[in-house]
């Protein structure tokens, strides 16, 4: 096994020869499976980053 | 002071590629609009900087209309193309202080991710707002994402989680956030990192 140190472009390589390989394999995704497949992913659950609230932002750079 | 594509080409050792994406950074940060002292330019600066490129080279992105809505989350609306399998998603880059941060949030994506990676396809403007216009190839999940295998896999590549889905890697200075449930996918028990909000310290 080689000892040689990763470049930082390749920190993620292993994923990437995986994922070549299961994109070489995927069928095609038609616009209705798209649909559902997006209901079925979101299920609340998910934490994620909320969108900011420019008028609040804006209203906290003003305040001194 | 080392700035723009040079910056980023020697912090991850590599070479980036010439495309729309590397162009638009590289005129936002090019000797013309920034100083010695500071590579910061402010969004709305930056925006005439960018409309005026878009109007000159006719950048504007008007296929959408081949393309069908099919999600909106915080920062993209995402649109499916099936003739080519791909989805076209429009930031307004909402979760940076620049145009010139989400730029280089693309370029690393890209570095990083190249089974992922983002076109730039040009910009649409809807309701006075500049939206950039980015396609990538539509991964088809096989499985829902657990969570926890995302931060085991993080941790294993050397990041400490910075909070929540946020993570961040000190020794190479890059943060990754927004790694919830829908932004990295499981197909055939491979993640895919579709949605990631990277910067750079």
């Amino acid at each position: 096994m080689s000892t040689e140190k990763l470049k930082p472009y390749q920190l993620f390589q292993d994923l990437a020869e995986k994922q070549r390989i299961v994109k070489a394999n995927a069928k095609k995704t038609t616009l209705e499976e798209a649909r559902a497949i997006i209901k079925w992913l979101k299920d609340g659950k998910a934490d994620k980053k909320e969108r900011p609230d420019l008028e609040k932002l804006e209203e906290q750079i003003k305040k001194p | 002071m080392v700035s723009g594509l040079e910056r980023i080409k020697s912090r991850f050792k590599c070479d980036i590629d010439d495309n729309l994406i590397s162009q638009i950074y590289a005129l936002l940060n090019s000797d013309k609009f920034t100083d010695d002292t500071s590579d910061y330019i402010e969004k709305s600066v930056e925006e005439e900087i960018l409309e005026t490129h878009i109007k000159k080279n006719d950048l504007f992105f008007n296929d959408l209309r081949f393309s069908i809505y099919l999600d909106e989350g915080a920062e993209h609306k995402v649109f499916f193309n099936d003739a080519e399998s791909k989805v076209i998603k429009l930031n307004d880059t909402i979760f940076y202080v620049n145009w010139s941060q989400y730029f280089e949030s693309l370029l690393v994506h890209n570095i990083l991710f190249p089974e992922t990676k983002y076109e730039l396809l040009g910009f649409v403007k809807i309701n006075e707002i500049l939206y950039s216009a980015i396609s990538q190839d539509y991964i088809q999940p096989s499985a829902k994402t657990n969570i926890e295998f995302v931060r085991e896999y993080m941790i294993s590549k050397g990041f400490t989680i910075k909070k929540r889905n946020d993570y961040i890697h000190a020794e190479l200075g890059i943060i990754i956030e927004d790694l919830h449930e829908e932004n990295v996918l499981v197909k055939d028990n491979t993640l895919f990192f579709i949605d990631t909000v990277i910067y750079l310290k």
